[in-house]
């Protein structure tokens, strides 16, 4: 079955907010960019955790509830900097210190008596998943329809060939947040390639698509785009344009051709 | 490709750059990975739940005894080690792959250099993935070919927000990492420096120090070419509001026009403006914003220059101690 899951059409990206284009600076805090946005016709929003961010979408919960928030865990880069002075289980168990052990009890983060015990043992999938709920405490306050995991990680475990972190992140979306699961990744034939041969059960991917085959290198001889096209026919992927432009703010005819090129359902946008 | 005609590739340290490089190695067709070394055996398991498929040992001694066939090393470990693991595996037979830079200090670096002369008959490489970045390659081959005229001057920066309080680990230590900003992070421009203008340079002046770690937050160095190259100025900075990602850009004056070079954009001051989507093309990205691409065309380089007979790797460690010479004279006179 072939079914859509509704998503808004122009989505911002969170990156743009916290670092717009250098040409397009008016407006000058996060929740004036944002309004900003949102008035010329931004439906939704996807971010990592950021407290600015976090911020500005409180402030304009009540003025936009339809306003759709679409989370991307784990903050990777946040996470690598913690992790250039700690290492990954250390950064993992600073992340726990901070919300303290009543936050994480509170959380529900699942065997938070044996939280910090599971990140010294060192299992990724367990590292990724108490992330995930530390993370998406900051977002559950707006309801997402969907969550996706961070491009980096996501095509770091496609590399890897990581099956059970892909299985075990779709069932907390679903399951915890009953939220639907999607990735970022800049892998896009690939990436659903391994999701089906897995038979993972994720349908949002949020890839490159764009006019310049920006990120969609060529597969022998079958050009990027082209290589999109067997993919989503086959109805068990729907594509969320990124990278839309190699211009920022998006111009306005990259995110026409995006949304006009049949191919995907919603794009994402720079402001 | 067939298993039997792929590269072996042993992954030694395990920390985040290891565990991009177990990735790539498991991404590439020429090459899988056949064992990992970490001296902490957690982080073995740590990577086998990541989902790398090969043996861990907890020292080269161990895995070289163990595994059967090993072609190559990557060695991802700190370089204040690089040499005494880099030496090992070159004595074992081993192609070798070091992160950058090519040790804590010249005198490391430089017997390094004379043992890759010594073992002439195995690869080196060197881990300056920005120099893999068809972009910058680009730039070069346009600058060489009189893009600009003759280059005469530079203004060369790259700029990064990581450190804003005192920081805790080996980087950020003089005696494990031989420095601060300029040999961990800032070494990827000097590289583009010698990629642009040649691998000499004398480093006039130099000025900065710490900001809030223990080793140089900042430095700022003037240089010049020599044999009529440019002279200009160079910039790192990791402790900058604003650059959530390492930012590098290099303008250069030519007497016939002017250039700048981002990891994004090669501008001409006639109005041409590429992009890197015109060049990008590596059938796997890791990270597009963390030097991805360069990852992937770093080991391929590698790989091939290991198939191949009769090629070295783009920067084998020769160019690796040529790009040391030019961090020890900046902080030399940082020193002075
Ligand atoms: N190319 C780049 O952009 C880039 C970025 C970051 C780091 N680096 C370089 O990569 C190298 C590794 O950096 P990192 O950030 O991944 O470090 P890290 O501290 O995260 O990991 C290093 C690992 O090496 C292991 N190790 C140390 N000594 C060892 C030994 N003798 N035998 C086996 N294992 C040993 C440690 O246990 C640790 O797990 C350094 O040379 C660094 O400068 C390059």
């Amino acid at each position: 079955m072939n079914r859509m899951i509704p998503l808004p059409k122009k989505i911002l990206s969170g990156t743009s907010l916290t670092h717009p284009a250098p040409n397009n600076t008016a407006g000058d805090s996060v929740s004036a960019r944002l309004e900003r946005a949102i008035e010329r016709g931004a439906g939704g929003l996807m971010t990592l955790n950021n407290a600015e961010i976090q911020q500005a979408l409180r402030e304009m919960k009540e003025k936009h509830p339809e306003f759709t928030v679409l989370p991307v865990i784990p903050n990777v880069p946040e996470f690598v900097r913690e992790a250039t002075e700690y290492g990954m289980a250390g950064a993992g168990i600073r992340r726990l210190l901070r919300v303290g052990f009543m936050g994480a009890v509170r959380l529900g983060i699942f065997g938070v008596f044996k939280a910090p015990a599971v990140l010294l043992q060192r299992d990724f999938p367990t590292i990724l998943s108490v992330l995930f709920e530390l993370e998406m405490n900051e977002f559950r306050k707006f309801n997402p329809p969907a969550v996706f995991l961070q491009n980096q990680m996501a095509d770091l475990l496609l590399a890897l060939n990581n099956r059970r972190a892909f299985a075990m992140f779709a069932e907390q979306a679903r399951d915890r947040y009953g939220a639907e699961p999607g990735v970022l990744t800049v892998n896009f034939v690939r990436m659903a390639e391994k999701l089906k041969e897995w038979d993972v059960k994720i349908r949002l991917i949020c890839a490159p698509f764009n006019r310049d085959q920006f990120l969609m290198p060529d597969i022998g001889d079958v050009t990027g785009d082209e290589s999109y096209a067997p993919i989503l026919e086959s109805g068990k992927f729907q594509l969320i344009a990124d990278r839309i432009s190699i211009h920022s703010p998006t111009p306005d005819d990259a995110l026409e051709w995006a949304l006009n090129s049949g191919a995907a359902s919603s794009a994402i946008v720079s402001c | 490709m067939n298993p039997a005609s792929q590269l072996n590739i042993c992954v030694i340290g395990l920390g985040k750059m290891g565990v991009m490089h177990c990735a790539m190695s498991s991404a590439l067709p020429q090459t899988q990975l056949c064992a990992v070394v970490d001296r902490d055996a957690k982080l073995g398991k740590q990577l086998r739940s990541m989902g790398a498929d090969a043996p861990y040992f907890n020292s080269v001694e161990a895995m070289l005894n163990s595994v059967k066939r090993v072609d190559a090393a990557i060695l991802a470990t700190p370089q204040f080690t690089h040499r005494a693991l880099g030496e090992q595996c070159l004595a074992a037979g081993l192609h070798v792959l070091t992160e950058k830079p090519l040790a804590h200090t010249l005198a490391d670096a430089e017997a390094m250099a004379a043992a890759a002369a010594k073992h002439a008959d195995r690869i080196t490489a060197i881990g300056f993935m920005k120099g893999h970045y068809p972009l910058w390659i680009e730039a070069a081959r346009r600058l060489k070919d009189g893009w600009i005229g003759e280059p005469e001057s530079f203004k060369a920066s790259v700029n990064l927000s990581q450190v804003f309080k005192p920081m805790k680990g080996w980087t950020f230590t003089k005696d494990q990492a031989g420095g601060g900003v300029l040999i961990n992070t800032g070494i990827h421009l000097v590289h583009l420096l010698t990629m642009l203008f040649g691998p000499d340079a004398h480093v006039i002046s130099a000025e900065g120090g710490p900001v809030h770690s223990a080793v140089e937050d900042r430095i700022t160095a003037i240089m010049q070419f020599p044999n009529g190259g440019p002279h200009g100025t160079y910039s790192a900075n990791w402790s900058v509001e604003g650059f959530p990602t390492e930012a590098t850009r290099v303008d250069i004056e030519g007497d016939a026009g002017r250039m700048s070079i981002t990891d994004d954009w090669l501008r001409h001051s006639d109005g041409t403006a590429l992009h890197r989507s015109e060049f990008d093309r590596a059938a796997f990205n890791a990270s597009p914003d963390y030097g991805g691409e360069g990852w992937y065309n770093q080991l391929e380089d590698f790989a091939q220059a290991i198939i191949q007979d009769g090629r070295t790797a783009r920067y084998d460690w020769q160019y690796g101690l040529a790009v040391q010479r030019i961090v020890d004279a900046m902080y030399r006179k940082l020193e002075g």
